[in-house]
């Protein structure tokens, strides 16, 4: 069955707020999870290549109007990541939790090292150790750790067997 | 998503349509920023006002039981505050006599525009605050943000009614900067590391001390000169580089920031 289209929306701007405020008081040693980027990792997983790419730039679209990243980074990765996941097929969905915590993990860290490199060539002050030790492998566990919890409710959002 | 005749292309034909369709959205959202950007924002402002509202109540909430004990604090603060005042009132009479007799140009007062925080960085890697002040209050781009007397950050985007605030710890901040003690000069930085969004400053030479206190210096005109920045917490030795960093822990504490000022005629 396809999805709402305006229930995808709603859930884009409802994951952008909540990543925007109340994810701010789950922190853990200033990382929170990313659940903008579990949002396309399920929709990629669940309904395709088309859709993964479509959520993937709308993610990207509501993430970089609340961040500091150079215009396009994010929107770009999310929604290629969300197209090249979508190409994987509907074989995840017979993954228990701890298969999609490590796809998530995998997609999280992907996405994230390649944010890395373009918010370097931006000028950023990062170096690599210290982004892969205070950002980008905590925030892929983290993102991973949530996606089970996640992505039951938006089985259940969608009426998903 | 009715793609029919896309499914009907053969695959080499399909990854070139897609690849093309992408490149050319990106480009058209770049040059398209601007406009796209304040769209999106205004977007999830409604919400986000409507989160910052009952976080703030519930945050009065747990507040009000204290309110006797903090009631007591402040009275014994303000009398402190009015003897400070005084003496600082004789020091700024005396001050502008002093100038007017070396023929010096008066410093003026900030105008300052306050605004309340209704969100927080989305990613993990910068450190934005998103404020609910923007265009329509004033607010332009490039326009510092203080909290007191201490520099937090700068605006690096203002639409019509939100404005985001990049701090003074994001990665992509650079602060001509001086230490208060030496007169020594160097720019201040914000990075990540060990877990923490710090400061830290470069500098060229002289000697550095813990808990010295770093302040802007005003050179390049974007950070109003004087503002406190932070003060030295440690002083790294590279005997190899041309440069000498000490990590600065800054004057605002970011953990618990609820409202800032921003300062619209510089």
């Amino acid at each position: 069955m396809k999805p709402n289209k305006l229930l995808i929306l709603s859930l884009v701007i409802l994951f952008a707020v909540l990543q925007a405020t109340l994810l701010n008081y789950i922190r853990i040693f200033r990382i929170k999870p990313d659940i903008l980027l579990l949002l396309v990792i399920f929709f990629s997983f669940y309904y395709g290549r088309i859709y993964g790419l479509v959520v993937g730039a709308l993610c990207g679209l509501f993430s970089e109007a609340t961040s500091a990243v150079p215009t396009a980074a994010v929107v770009f990765l999310y929604s290629f990541g969300g197209f090249i996941l979508g190409q994987l097929g509907r074989w995840v969905l017979g993954l228990r939790a701890l298969g999609q915590m490590s796809i998530s993990f995998i997609f999280s860290f992907v996405i994230y090292f390649f944010l890395f490199f373009l918010l370097q060539a931006s000028g950023a002050n990062l170096s690599i150790f210290n982004s892969l030790i205070s950002v980008i492998l905590p925030a892929s566990f983290y993102t991973a750790a949530v996606s089970p919890v996640l992505f039951y409710f938006l089985k259940t959002v969608f009426y998903i067997q | 998503m009715r793609l029919g005749w896309f499914k009907n292309l053969k695959p080499t034909i399909q990854t070139l349509v897609l690849s093309g369709g992408i490149f050319l959205s990106l480009t058209l959202y770049i040059s398209l920023s601007k406009y796209i950007k304040p769209a999106v924002a205004s977007l999830i402002l409604p919400p986000l006002r409507l989160c910052e509202g009952v976080s703030a109540s519930a945050r009065q909430f747990l507040k009000f039981q204290d309110l006797s004990g903090e009631n007591k604090r402040l009275n014994v603060e303000l009398d402190l505050l009015k003897v400070e005042l005084r003496r600082l009132e004789e020091a700024h009479l005396e001050n502008q006599r002093l100038r007017a007799l070396l023929s010096l140009p008066q410093q003026e007062l900030y105008d300052a525009e306050a605004a309340l925080l209704i969100g927080k960085d989305s990613s993990n890697w910068t450190q934005v605050a998103i404020i609910n002040k923007g265009t329509s209050s004033g607010i332009k781009r490039g326009m510092p943000a203080v909290l007191g007397a201490n520099l937090a950050g700068r605006v690096i985007e203002a639409h019509p009614f939100v404005s985001k605030v990049a701090l003074i710890v994001d990665c992509n901040s650079k602060i001509p900067a001086k230490i208060l003690r030496s007169r020594e000069e160097g720019i201040v930085f914000g990075t990540v590391e060990g877990g923490r969004a710090i400061c830290k400053m470069k500098y060229l030479q002289g000697t550095v001390e813990i808990g010295d206190e770093i302040i802007s210096s005003g050179l390049g005109e974007i950070y109003p000169k004087g503002l406190s920045i932070g003060k030295v917490s440690a002083v790294e030795e590279d005997k190899d580089e041309l440069y000498k960093i000490a990590e600065i822990t800054p004057a605002v504490d970011f953990s618990s920031l609820e409202e800032l000022m921003i300062i619209t005629n510089q």
